[in-house]
C-alpha cells in the first residue's frame, strides 16, 4: 500500500480499511511509520484520521463485557458436567466384547472414590475391581491410571507447604504435574512421593508406571526423572536409584532383583489401553494374566499344556480375541463360561 | 496468545492434557463472553453456551481438527452454541432475548479516566451501534474489536465472503447518517484533544 492510495479516503473509507483498523487496534512500528508519512504528505487528512480512530477506539472501550466474576463458577460447572459424562462403565461379567476398545478410549473416573477413616488420617481411598481401570485426578491435578485389583490412597487436602504423597497397592501409571522447575534443587514442599509396601518413589515431575505384586514391586519410567528408595531393606544393601526414561527396576525379598533399560518402556503401560500384549509367552503367562488382571478362573486339563509357548508377539484388545488367538495358534480347545475358562487338548 | 504457542496448547489439549484445556478456558473466557454479548444481553444464556462449548470441546477433543486460529474457531463454535440455545429458548418461553437490560461494563479499561467528551462520544456510539440489526452489530464487533478480515468473518459467520462485503457496506451505510451527527461532536472532541496534547 502506498500513502497516495489513501489521499482520497473519506471517514467511512477509513472505517472500512483493514490496514487502518489494525493500526488503530494494535499499532506496530511499521504501521506507525506509514501513517506518520501519510499525514505528513496529506496534513488535511489529520482530522478525518483522528475521527476514524476515535470512533474505533471509543467503540472498543465501550463494548466490553467480560463477566469475570463468574469465571470460576462457570468453570466448576464445566468440570462437573465433564465428570458426569464419564461415569465409569460397568463391564458385563461374561463376554468382553469389542466395546472394551471404545471404553478404553474414554476417560474413566474413580468409582469407589469414597472417603474412609483409615488409621487416624482422613484419606481418599480408590479401589478397583477385577478388569476395571480407573483414572484418578489428584488434588494437584496429577493423573493416576489405576489398573484392576489395585488401591490408591491419598489425603483429600494437599497443603501447599507439604510434600504430595500417595500410597499404592497394585499397579498404576502416574502422570505427575510439574511444580519443580529445577530438578536438581527440589523444594521439600514440592516433592511428590509414591509409597509402595517396600519402596518409595520420589518424583521429579514425570510419568511412570508402578506395579506391585505380592512381595515384588517394579517401576518403569516413561518420561522425566525419579528417585527410588528401597524402604524394605537397610540402605547399604539397596542404595537409592535414580531412574531415567526407559529405566526399569524390580525389587523384592529385600533386594534389587533387576535393573535394566527397556527397549520399549511404553509396553509397561499397555494395560491402560486394555491391550493384551505378550512376547513369546508360555500358556502359563497368559493364564496368569487372565487370573490376576481379569479375574477369570482358569482350569487347565493337562499341566503339560502350561509350558506350550507361542513364538512372537500377541497384541489384542480383548480377552475374547486373546482366547481365539491362543486356541488357533496352540491348537487347543478353550471354553469360556461365566468367567470360568477351561483349556484342554483337542 | 502467540500463534505457535497457541498451536502447541491446542495439540496438547487434543491429546487430553487437562492443563492445556484449562489454559484455553483461561485465555478465552473473557473474550468469548464479550463476543456472546453481541448477540444477547442474557448473561445466563451466554454462560450456558460457553459451558456447552467447553464440555463439547473436551468430549470431542480427539476428533477436532487443527484450526488456523483457535480464537476464530472458538468464536464460530460459540456462535453456534448460542443460536441453538436462543432457538430452543424461544420455543419454550415467550420472552424475547432482545429485551435485556443494556448495561455496559468498562472493566477492561477501568483505569481509564473517562472525561466528559469521551462520555458523550460513547453515548452516541452506543446509541448508533445499538440500533443496528444484530448481524450488523456482530460485524462491527468483529471489525472494530477484533480487527478480523472479511475472510475470517465469513468463516466465523458461515456465510460467503460476498455476503460479508454486502453486510459491511450496509452497516457502514447505516452508520453514515448517524456519523454525520457524530462528526460535530468529534470535531469538538478531536480539537480539544489536540489542544490539550499540544
Amino acid at each position: 500500500m502506498r500513502v497516495q492510495d489513501y489521499s482520497h479516503y473519506a471517514l467511512t473509507d477509513f472505517l472500512e480499511d483493514d490496514f487502518f483498523i489494525r493500526w488503530v487496534i494494535a499499532p506496530d512500528t511499521q504501521a506507525n511509520i506509514f501513517w506518520e508519512a501519510f499525514l505528513m504528505h496529506y496534513p488535511e487528512k489529520k482530522d478525518v484520521v483522528s475521527q476514524a480512530s476515535s470512533i474505533i477506539g471509543t467503540y472498543r472501550r465501550l463494548e466490553t463485557f467480560t463477566n469475570e466474576s463468574r469465571k470460576d463458577a462457570v468453570w466448576d460447572k464445566i468440570r462437573a458436567e465433564i465428570q458426569q459424562h464419564h461415569v465409569p462403565v460397568q463391564k458385563p461379567a461374561r463376554v468382553i466384547p469389542l466395546y472394551m476398545r471404545a471404553a478404553a478410549a474414554i476417560v474413566l473416573l474413580a468409582v469407589f472414590g469414597g472417603v474412609f477413616w483409615l488409621l487416624k488420617d482422613h484419606r481418599n481411598l480408590v479401589t478397583t475391581a477385577h478388569n476395571e481401570i480407573t483414572k484418578v485426578i489428584l488434588p494437584d491435578h496429577s493423573v493416576v491410571m489405576l489398573n484392576g485389583n489395585s488401591t490408591l490412597r491419598y489425603e483429600s487436602d494437599w497443603a501447599a507447604d507439604e510434600p504430595r504423597e500417595v500410597w499404592i497397592d497394585g499397579e498404576a501409571f502416574f502422570k505427575v504435574k510439574h511444580i519443580n522447575r529445577d530438578t536438581l534443587h527440589i523444594d521439600p514442599a514440592h516433592r511428590f512421593i509414591v509409597h509402595s509396601n517396600n519402596l518409595d518413589i520420589e518424583v521429579l515431575g514425570t510419568s511412570f508406571n508402578v506395579q506391585q505384586h505380592e512381595e515384588k514391586t517394579n517401576v518403569t519410567l516413561i518420561t522425566g526423572k525419579v528417585k527410588v528408595q528401597f524402604t524394605g531393606a537397610p540402605s547399604e544393601h539397596a542404595p537409592d536409584v535414580i531412574l531415567l526414561p526407559g529405566d526399569f527396576v524390580e525389587y523384592g525379598s529385600q533386594k534389587l532383583l533387576a535393573r535394566k533399560k527397556l527397549s520399549n518402556p511404553q509396553r509397561a503401560t499397555s494395560w491402560m489401553k486394555q491391550e493384551l500384549l505378550f512376547t513369546n509367552p508360555a500358556l502359563k503367562d497368559i493364564v496368569k494374566t487372565l487370573q490376576e488382571d481379569y479375574g477369570y478362573t482358569v482350569e487347565v486339563k493337562e499341566p503339560a499344556l502350561l509350558d506350550l509357548r507361542i513364538e512372537g508377539e500377541i497384541s489384542v484388545s480383548s480377552v475374547e480375541e486373546l482366547l481365539s488367538t491362543v486356541s488357533v495358534t496352540l491348537g487347543i480347545r478353550i471354553e469360556e463360561d461365566h468367567k470360568h475358562i477351561t483349556m484342554s487338548r483337542r | 496468545m502467540e500463534l505457535e504457542h497457541e498451536r502447541d496448547i491446542w495439540g496438547d489439549f487434543k491429546k487430553g492434557d487437562w492443563h492445556a484445556y484449562t489454559l484455553l478456558y483461561d485465555t478465552y473466557y473473557k473474550r468469548l463472553n464479550n463476543y456472546g454479548y453481541k448477540f444477547t444481553r442474557d448473561v445466563a444464556l451466554i454462560e450456558d453456551a460457553i459451558q456447552d462449548l467447553f464440555v463439547k470441546l473436551w468430549t470431542n477433543r480427539e476428533t477436532l481438527g487443527e484450526p488456523s486460529s483457535v480464537k476464530n474457531y472458538l468464536y464460530k463454535a460459540l456462535r453456534h452454541a448460542l443460536f441453538r440455545k436462543i432457538k430452543t429458548q424461544r420455543k419454550f418461553t415467550l420472552a424475547p432475548t432482545e429485551n435485556y437490560d443494556y448495561t455496559f461494563e468498562l472493566s477492561w479499561h477501568d483505569h481509564l479516566v473517562v472525561d466528559e467528551d469521551e462520555r458523550e462520544l460513547q453515548r452516541i456510539i452506543k446509541d448508533v451501534t445499538g440500533k443496528l440489526p444484530a448481524r450488523q452489530q456482530e460485524i462491527v464487533y468483529m471489525r472494530f474489536y477484533e480487527g478480523l478480515s472479511y475472510e475470517e468473518i465469513a468463516e466465523i459467520m458461515s456465510i460467503n465472503i460476498n455476503s460479508v462485503y454486502k453486510l459491511w457496506y450496509k452497516t457502514v451505510d447505516n452508520l453514515k447518517d448517524a456519523l454525520r451527527h457524530l462528526l460535530c461532536v468529534l470535531l469538538v472532541y478531536c480539537v480539544s484533544r489536540t489542544g490539550t496534547e499540544g
